[in-house]
């Protein structure tokens, strides 16, 4: 069966391979290639998810100012942390150019931590579509002046101050990891403690942590209200909602730190297919809706096509890095 | 005061408009079908509904999503009652009661009975949600790790009221669930005892479980005496409506549930499946005649299915004044919140009051047309079990199938479910209850992580357990919890030595 099914894509592959020179000499090298039918967007989540809500989002852009003249659907694969899906993607689509996967961080963390036999070298990278910020915060009434003052009672003693997070590998425990073992600290020492990502804000504003790191949007609206005071932020530079926040960066920290969302395509996803998505996710970074839906969710601007592969080999180096140094990752 | 009021009316304003209430209608229509299908839970439908109402308004889309929770949660007793099928894991414990009243002929009961709690939890949680909800957030996010570990503790305690005759094989059904609930992802980011099983890394969705031991154990069981005596065939005796006794039995198990799952649906992180618990150990501390309990007590229907609709009241209270999700269908809650340009939390109601007020008019008359619509239904539901015991075995069958299936859409999770359904079988021959196997495995996680979070921040010391007043209340709770039936009986046993009439005197 998996004889017949393999030697089956192959041929599918060649005449393909065929078609495309053909074309490619009638029509000269820059001929316009599109998918023939129904296209799916695999999402290694459930639906309302950071996956499946970055596909939707993009979907939403692209209908909204018909990007695309093809049906697309949204198929949700959940389990293993998005393992199962990137596993179908390579074990079941490979040179396939009619389904794609919305993904994120985890890619990544999830080969590090061989929780996932595969990771980005075993697909194809499409393109990063925006990214995620951080951002530092006390409680309003805490006597913890700015994000300098933090680190040196970190620095004095790790125990001194209790910090909230996600619980590892999740992008904003690896943001807090990233920004204080940035700052020299030996993160194994602090006293750390994971919540589910929603369940920070809570924590923080119940006066049980004494500092937290989560994401800008998850957090904004506290300090909007004046419940929480906003220390410093991971991005390259302050955020357009909180000016007179200054980035980690700024504060003496040489640190920047993002989640990113983007697309794959599968092992051997066909160049034309590769470039025809590449172009059509510019197209939809550029509308109106797409600008609309970021500043909703809080995604900072981060597109990249070109170089997107690059990006993700560097991703993973920083993400070994704070693992490592977190003592979560111990082999090898 | 008068500006309260002011609000309600124009939220109410709002909410009746032909529009809005036509997506309420929707809303509270789906939702009741998903809640009797098992295994597509609210969750599920809610995420699946946010593409579909984007561009609509963000009013009118949030009234269809909220109708489409609590329907849910009344449509989850349905085929609890009728199949001991969990449609949605807060009815779990609905099957405890309801199925065998069901087997009784008390179909209707049971279901009316379970219609009318939800109605009136639905509307006392609404109204606790418009007056008490800023207050209530404000004590909810005392609750820090150590009061969540100590609550969860308080929820163990409530398998003692869960378990049949024997104390032992309880306790034997409630260790399997906590072992359990260690499979998966721990808070370290590894796979714990997933033995390779990707399917397993997120842990054992416990809908799974569910399904296997009450709906397929029960089927197995069915089928395996099914040539050689005379099955007993559901008949439906009586009205689809109850006795004034009945109503008489149900009034404080509603009061009570209402209340019980308001409060429990209040704390992130908690449920409506804990409430639902809860009620059910309530009810049964509070009888005078616990021995009915299991064996189709109205007040273990009544309760429960209370406890559970006002946790939805609940739920809304952290979701609305702080943006923070309580349960799996609040945060997507939030999602569609913010899909509008919507931010629940603390400035909400200023910014939006209009959205929120007419979100919670719309609440009430989501209740009145849940209970117009379901009070029918249940005559029609009645006569669905009215069919041979074979056929109907196998439609209980195909029903837990698919409601498997379609809670993640592996196979993986079918053989799960028949293995569990295997075990469900074995454990009714042998006596043992699976009920706090299922309770133990909704609890095991959050009283993990909440144990592991209490003691990081008290540097090992167990002592922040009992230093901080609501968890050391909640630790007395516990101990009054487990010994109470003890101290019961000891004080009984006294007043009667002493020749004085050990009932009756109050």
């Amino acid at each position: 069966m998996r004889n017949t099914l393999r030697s089956s894509s192959r041929a599918a592959l060649g005449v393909v391979a065929v078609l495309a020179v053909l074309v490619a000499t009638a029509l000269g090298a820059s001929a316009e290639w599109a998918p023939k039918g129904n296209v799916s967007w695999m999402a290694g989540a459930g639906p309302g998810s950071g996956w499946d809500t970055t596909a939707r989002a993009a979907l939403q852009a692209m209908t909204a100012h018909k990007v695309l003249k093809h049906p697309v659907t949204v198929v949700n694969k959940p389990g293993g942390a998005g393992a199962i899906a990137v596993a179908e993607m390579v074990n079941q689509h490979k040179g396939k150019d009619d389904v794609i996967l919305v993904t994120s961080l985890p890619l990544i963390t999830n080969k590090i931590m061989g929780t996932s036999p595969y990771g980005y070298k075993n697909l194809t990278p499409i393109v990063r579509l925006a990214a995620t910020h951080y951002l530092v915060a006390v409680p309003a009434n805490s006597d913890i002046k700015d994000f300098k003052d933090l680190i040196a009672r970190l620095r004095k003693d790790p125990k001194s101050v209790s910090i909230g997070g996600s619980t590892p590998p999740a992008d904003d425990w690896a943001a807090a990891m990233a920004v204080f073992g940035g700052a020299g600290l030996d993160v194994t020492k602090l006293k750390f403690i994971g919540y589910d990502g929603a369940q920070v804000a809570g924590a923080l504003l119940g006066g049980h942590i004494q500092a937290a790191v989560n994401t800008v949007g998850e957090f904004a609206q506290h300090v909007e209200a004046g419940k929480m005071k906003p220390l410093a932020t991971t991005g390259p530079e302050r955020e357009p909602k909180f000016q007179s926040v200054p980035t980690v960066k700024e504060s003496g920290v040489d640190v920047v730190f993002m989640n990113w969302r983007g697309f794959v395509g599968p092992p051997g996803m066909p160049k034309e297919a590769l470039a025809y998505w590449q172009q059509k996710f510019g197209e939809t970074v550029k509308t109106q809706t797409w600008e609309d839906l970021r500043a909703r969710y809080s995604w900072a601007d981060a597109f990249m096509a070109d170089g997107f592969d690059r990006f993700l080999a560097e991703n993973d180096r920083l993400m070994s890095d704070i693992l490592k140094n977190a003592g979560v990752f111990k082999k090898k | 005061m008068t500006d309260f009021f002011a609000n309600l009316v124009t939220g109410f304003g709002i909410a009746v408009t032909p529009m809005n209430l036509v997506y309420a209608f929707i809303g509270c229509l789906v939702g009741t079908l998903i809640g009797v299908l098992p295994g597509i839970g609210s969750v599920t439908t809610v995420a699946l509904l946010i593409p579909i109402t984007f561009g609509m308004n963000p009013t009118s889309g949030l009234i269809l999503m909220a109708g489409v929770y609590y329907g849910a949660m009344y449509g989850g007793s349905t085929t609890s009652i009728l199949a001991n099928i969990p449609g949605e894991s807060s009815a779990v414990v609905t099957t405890l009661d309801g199925h065998p009243m069901a087997k009784q002929g008390r179909a209707g009961a049971a279901l009316a009975t379970a219609a009318i709690g939800s109605f009136v939890a639905g509307t006392i949680a609404t109204a606790g949600l418009m007056f008490l909800a800023p207050s209530l957030a404000s004590v909810a996010i005392r609750f820090g790790p150590a009061e969540y570990f100590s609550l969860m503790l308080l929820g163990l305690t409530a398998v003692s009221a869960l378990g049949g005759r024997s104390v032992v094989k309880s306790l034997i059904s409630m260790c399997l669930g906590l072992l359990l609930g260690t499979v998966g992802l721990d808070m370290g980011g590894f796979p714990r005892f997933n033995f390779g099983v990707v399917e397993l890394y997120e842990g054992v969705d416990f809908i799974i479980p569910a399904i296997g031991l009450f709906a397929f154990g029960e089927a197995l069981d069915q089928a395996a005496v099914v040539r050689r005596k005379q099955m007993t065939h559901f008949e439906f005796k009586g009205r689809a409506w109850l006795t004034r006794e009945e109503f008489r039995k149900s009034t404080a198990p509603w009061l009570r549930g209402s209340v019980l799952g308001f409060l429990v649906g209040v704390l992130p992180g908690a449920g409506a499946t804990i409430a639902s618990f809860f009620s059910y150990a309530l009810e049964r501390r509070m009888s005078r005649h616990p021995e009915e309990f299991g064996k189709g007590a109205i007040e273990g229907v009544a309760g429960p299915e209370a406890a559970n609709n006002a946790s939805v009241g609940g739920a809304m209270v952290p979701l609305l004044t702080l943006g923070i999700p309580g349960s799996g269908t609040t945060a997507i809650l939030l999602g569609a919140f913010m899909m509008f340009g919507l931010q629940p939390g603390p400035l909400l109601f200023q910014k939006n009051p209009d959205v929120i007020w007419a979100l919670i008019a719309s609440m009430y008359i989501g209740n009145v047309m849940l209970l117009v619509l379901n009070l029918p239904l249940i005559r029609l539901f009645v006569k669905l079990i009215d069919v041979r015991p074979a056929v109907l075995v196998a439609a209980v069958l195909v029903l837990s199938t698919v409601g498997v299936y379609a809670t993640n859409g592996r196979t993986f999770d079918l053989w799960l479910a028949l293995g569990f359904g295997v075990l469900g079988y074995l454990a009714r021959r042998a006596d043992f209850p699976p009920a706090p196997l299922i309770l133990a495995l909704v609890l095991e996680r959050s009283m993990e992580d909440n144990f592991r979070r209490a003691t990081t921040l008290s540097d090992g010391s167990l002592t922040i357990f009992v230093s901080r007043p609501i968890s050391a209340a909640i630790l007395v709770l516990c101990v009054l919890s487990l010994f109470s039936p003890y101290l019961q009986s000891w004080f009984l046993s006294r007043r009667s030595a002493r020749g004085e009439p050990a009932i009756g005197r109050s």
